[in-house]
């Protein structure tokens, strides 16, 4: 496999940080090597935040997103500030919530946000993204996904995010196989 | 046996000090530093160790000389502000000998820079940020697995130079999540004890290699420790012939030994065209970046230095005497490209950064054709 750059963007307290942790750990189980960085700063909270995971078959020697060939964009701002870095041949997926003119080639919508809503957790919305990650692309295994999540969560919070990330699984499936699923390129 | 975690620079940092026997930690939070005193104060305890948090760093520092004196493995972990801070007793530690590890997570810029971003800066601070003539040990680490291993090294070369030992990660290198394996057991340097009798103990008369034996403060052996020049017997001294002996004997015993520090590694062609030297994250690109020139049928090697100080002259020397190119890649205005010039590369260009941006492959592709 060639190596995957997921940049995982949105804003703080959507747990991008904790989600790009439980995808290179889901990764880890596999058998692959992965990296996870994130944005450490004032603006955790409600500001833009991201969490880059590069993940490899082979040794990674540079840790840190150079130009993501996946991106989540969670809102407004993550999208304007990081559509441009995407790799040409690169997937992006995006909350439909932040209405913008998504031009990418290889761009799919989901209402991420409303959905994590829906299932009484809001804050669960880079779990759910991930979920969709999971289904969409040859990247993490479901249960790897869901081991890495009971690993990295207090007990109360387990469940919650499982159905999250379970819910987004479920989005990937209804999406017609071809389109926007794959490999990296 | 060992066991793979997924853990983030400072984490690793953190476990290193305690396998490599460390049981006392005296810090003061500070970004992007501050997992390093939160994990110490959850787990020494649970290693019948101690975690002070003290009211800065200029206690942290003193916390851990006298933790160091009364026998224990000691530690500290700070970035910039807390790093000038402690250049007083980081001085203190040289002169009594006394060994003990600072971390210093660097972070952008001057003063009190951006606390959440990463920088190169403190390269010349780690070397002269205390007064007057001394050598220093500063070791850099270019990934997790590194925090760990050159952490526990860290320890080790302290006990064997009886010395404090800096080590040099930043912003980005702490932060980032990587697999480190962690071996059960980690080899460990215990400090020589006084045998023999308790009267005309001389606490500062150099045994093997030039280095004293230690009691622990209190113990039937006297122990005087002071900051001022000082005789064999521990007296301060005024006089020339002391002073001299002291001062060269301090210098000597790390200098003489570097053959034991960490040496560079480096990847690339028997007879590179073109060198890059560079350290810590900024050696992560340039291994990336050699990667994709050998892709492209250029000829560059990397020396990734894992001891900044004592300067391995020798050992850039070699590899860059029939290089055509040298390129010196780092996150501040050149502090080390002045050490290999003078070292007589005195072609070496530099590649930096100072606005917060890590250095990526590409730049260092293109900065090596730039050069071509």
């Amino acid at each position: 496999m060639k190596e995957w750059q997921i940049l995982l963007s949105g804003s703080g307290g959507q747990g991008l940080g904790l989600a790009g942790k439980i995808l290179a750990e889901a990764a880890l189980y596999r058998g692959l090597h992965a990296a996870h960085s994130q944005s450490y700063g004032a603006r955790a909270r409600g500001g833009y935040s991201d969490s880059g995971v590069v993940i490899s078959s082979a040794e990674i020697a540079f840790p840190l997103i150079e130009k993501p060939n996946l991106l989540l964009a969670l809102s407004p701002e993550a999208y304007h500030k990081n559509a441009r870095s995407l790799d040409k041949d690169g997937y992006l997926i995006y909350d439909t919530d932040i209405d913008s003119a998504v031009q990418e080639k290889n761009a799919r919508g989901f209402p991420i946000t409303k959905a994590a809503r829906e299932t009484g957790n809001e804050r669960g919305a880079a779990i759910l993204a991930l979920g969709i990650i999971t289904g969409l692309f040859d990247i993490i295994a479901p249960k790897d996904g869901e081991r890495a999540i009971a690993d990295n969560l207090p007990a109360q919070f387990i469940e919650p995010n499982l159905q999250c990330y379970r819910r987004g699984l479920e989005m990937a499936g209804q999406v017609t196989p071809g389109d926007h699923t794959g490999t990296a390129p | 046996m060992t066991n793979m975690q997924f853990l983030q620079g400072n984490e690793a940092c953190t476990l290193a000090g305690i396998a490599a026997g460390a049981r006392f930690f005296a810090g003061y939070p500070i970004s992007p530093a501050t997992e390093i005193a939160e994990l110490s104060a959850k787990l020494l305890p649970r290693h019948d160790g101690i975690y002070i948090q003290m009211e800065d760093e200029i206690a942290s520092i003193a916390a851990v000389i006298g933790a160091s004196l009364g026998g224990m493995k000691a530690f500290t972990a700070t970035s910039g502000p807390g790093f000038s801070l402690m250049q007083e007793n980081i001085g203190f530690a040289v002169m009594a000998e006394v060994p003990c590890v600072i971390i210093n997570v660097q972070r952008f810029g001057p003063s009190t820079g951006i606390a959440t971003q990463p920088g190169q800066g403190d390269i010349m601070t780690a070397r002269w940020g205390t007064h007057s003539d001394h050598s220093i040990v500063a070791l850099a680490p270019a990934s997790v697995q590194e925090c760990f291993d050159l952490t526990v090294e860290a320890f080790n070369l302290a006990e064997r130079f009886r010395t404090p030992v800096i080590v040099l990660t930043d912003a980005t290198i702490a932060h980032l999540r990587e697999t480190v394996s962690i071996p059960d057991t980690v080899k460990t340097v215990q400090r020589a004890r006084p045998s023999g009798p308790v009267e005309n103990y001389r606490p500062y008369a150099p045994a093997a290699n030039q280095v004293p034996v230690m009691p622990n403060y209190g113990d039937d052996y006297i122990l005087r420790v002071t900051g001022l020049v000082h005789d064999e017997a521990g007296y301060s001294s005024a006089d020339p012939e002391v002073a001299g002996t002291l001062v060269n004997r301090l210098i000597n015993k790390i200098e003489k030994y570097t053959d034991e520090l960490p040496e560079p590694e480096y990847a690339g062609p028997d007879r590179p065209e073109t060198v890059i030297i560079s350290y810590g994250i900024s050696a992560r690109a340039a291994l990336s970046a050699a990667r994709r020139a050998k892709q492209q049928g250029r000829s560059m090697g990397v020396i990734r230095l894992r001891t900044i100080w004592p300067f391995p002259e020798k050992f850039i020397t070699d590899i860059c005497r029939s290089a055509a190119r040298v390129l010196v890649v780092e996150m501040n205005k050149g502090q080390l490209l002045r050490e290999v010039r003078a070292a007589g590369i005195t072609e070496a260009y530099g590649l930096n950064r100072t606005d917060t941006r890590v250095i990526m492959p590409e730049e260092i592709l293109e900065g090596g054709v730039l050069l071509e």
